[in-house]
């Protein structure tokens, strides 16, 4: 939980998921499924781990978006991954 | 001749740089010289043959982008058996027909697709790839007739032309080299320039864009295995790369993530295809990367059948009609748009075991595109499709394949798909009792087994049974 406070993913992710899928932010939550109620498709993936990595300077690993299913999956996965560049 | 032979031409007189590039997920990078990815091609031959792999079988491929991908690929070709390259996202009612349809001899697999083709590989030879390694898993030899296609085909690949199945269509080895001129003709490349690869090879533009332009025309490959944007960065900075093969949508990507602070002054060229690119996307992205971006237009059938040059590239058209090949726009109206037809020597002239649709779509030696355009200016601007098929972020979705899909799910009476806006949606009449929103879920969660998953429906609503 200290890098979820530290990186305050949720929030962010949760807006992005906004900006990329057009869907209001208000409708998002963590038990939101990605690819059933987002649409999201493997290109907004990307465009979603791109936004998030160069606004934490940070570097996540692609092979953690296999088996994501939950907005809350998303977050938690970026959380487990995270490693500061430096 | 075969363009195999072409190839082994040009690695044979290759410069002092490498033909691959391979950057892994790690960010290290594999170089291979041409001389070795030769001996790489000539080993995987023997490894091959070995496997009971011979002369006109025909052989399905399962694999991701790689020089093992490269160097089966062009073994498989020198063989004289037929590659069809399937795509990595068909499941359950793409990969019934491809193998119905095909009865291949053989399938070469990353190891990882083995319980996805499991229930295809009875009685056929496999050859699994696993950690960059080949093996083989299943070796039947001179159990199996070869099949009866003409030597001038080089491979088969599967395409839509909205009848609700795929189409293997017969691509002849002049097609690659044709192609591979054609796209050349309007791109310059110089001998030693770098072009990164992020599209998969099964397609018919990557594997003529990226996969044989590189090879014929002596350019360095730097294979990418992700299209992650702050990555290719990163690519185009450290390998100094000239110019990159992509999909619009990629192009949109690299746009939406642009970074100012990174050097891509070694940038020469886009080239963009396989869906639409607006006049204004086109505006920009040339100004944003200040590069040039030259799209184009082609079929599995042939590719490309026109391509914008450089230095007269036009906003919102997809180039003149490349050298040697004939068209007709079929128009009957005032506004000059009509189907596009095309003929020339080196194109796909029927789909494998498929008279009925062969017959419908080759007419006096034309190829009926199935595509609505017209020229202007001596270019040609794509309209729409006739066919009942789209292009979505330079994927193919045939609306009769999705809706045959949906009607498959338990208590679905009927479903019309529409396609508006780059968006696909489906509106379906179902039998039930239970909440509609939950029994969407179901419906997409049951089609991700079925069908590639950017052909499931983004959108769905309920038609009411009268």
């Amino acid at each position: 939980m200290l890098q979820y406070r530290t990186y305050n993913v949720d929030t962010t992710l949760i807006d992005t998921f906004s900006e990329i899928t057009g869907i209001d932010s208000s409708g998002i939550t963590v038990d939101t499924l990605i690819f059933e109620e987002l649409g999201l498709d493997s290109l907004m993936a990307i465009e979603i781990l791109a936004k998030i990595e160069k606004q934490f300077d940070i570097i996540i690993k692609e092979s953690l978006l296999i088996d994501i299913k939950t907005v809350g999956d998303f977050i938690q996965a970026i959380e487990e991954q995270v490693s500061p560049k430096n | 001749m075969k363009i195999t032979d072409a190839v082994f031409q040009s690695l044979a007189t290759w410069g002092d740089y490498p033909a691959y590039i391979e950057v892994l997920p790690d960010n290290s990078a594999v170089y291979t010289s041409a001389e070795k990815l030769m001996a790489r091609i000539n080993d995987t031959g023997i490894l091959l043959k070995e496997s009971g792999i011979q002369s006109s079988h025909l052989v399905a491929f399962f694999l991701k982008n790689s020089v093992d991908f490269v160097s089966v690929f062009l073994s498989v070709m020198d063989i004289g058996a037929k590659p069809i390259p399937v795509n990595l996202a068909y499941r359950k009612l793409e990969l019934d027909e491809i193998f119905s349809n095909s009865d291949s001899h053989a399938v070469i697999a990353e190891q990882e697709f083995l319980p996805l083709i499991e229930p295809y590989l009875k009685n056929k030879i496999v050859v699994l790839r696993s950690n960059g390694k080949f093996k083989i898993h299943q070796a039947i030899k001179n159990k199996f007739d070869p099949s009866d296609i003409d030597g001038n085909i080089a491979s088969i690949n599967y395409t839509y032309r909205g009848y609700g199945y795929p189409l293997g269509a017969m691509v002849p080895h002049g097609q690659y080299r044709m192609g591979a001129e054609v796209l050349v003709k309007g791109l310059r490349p110089e001998p030693g320039e770098n072009m990164l690869v992020v599209l998969p090879f099964y397609y018919i533009f990557p594997l003529i864009g990226c996969l044989f332009v590189p090879l014929l025309y002596k350019m360095t490959s730097v294979l990418s295995h992700t299209v992650n944007p702050l990555k290719v960065f990163e690519y185009i900075q450290e390998y100094k790369i000239n110019i990159i093969t992509a999909v619009p949508e990629i192009y949109e990507l690299l746009y939406s993530c642009r970074d100012d602070s990174v050097d891509l002054s070694s940038l020469k060229a886009f080239v963009s295809g396989g869906s639409r690119l607006t006049k204004e996307s086109y505006q920009k992205i040339k100004q944003a990367f200040g590069v040039e971006l030259l799209h184009g237009y082609g079929l599995t059938e042939f590719t490309p059948v026109s391509r914008n040059i450089r230095k007269q590239a036009k906003a919102g058209t997809i180039g003149p009609f490349c050298d040697g090949i004939e068209y007709k726009i079929a128009s009957d109206g005032m506004d000059g748009f009509g189907e596009i037809l095309i003929k020339t020597p080196n194109m796909t002239k029927s789909y494998y075991r498929r008279n009925e649709e062969t017959q419908d779509t080759f007419q006096d030696d034309w190829f009926k595109t199935g595509d609505i355009g017209r020229m202007e200016d001596g270019h040609l601007i794509f309209l729409k499709e006739k066919k009942q098929t789209r292009k979505l972020k330079g994927n193919m979705i045939d609306l009769q394949e999705v809706k045959k899909a949906i009607l498959m799910y338990p208590g679905v009476k009927d479903a019309i798909i529409d396609f508006k806006d780059n968006t696909l949606s489906a509106g379906i009449m179902i039998d039930t009792d239970n909440d509609i929103k939950g029994e969407y879920i179901k419906i997409k969660q049951f089609l991700s087994t079925m069908i590639a998953s950017y052909k499931i429906p983004k959108v769905m609503n309920r038609i009411e049974i009268i």
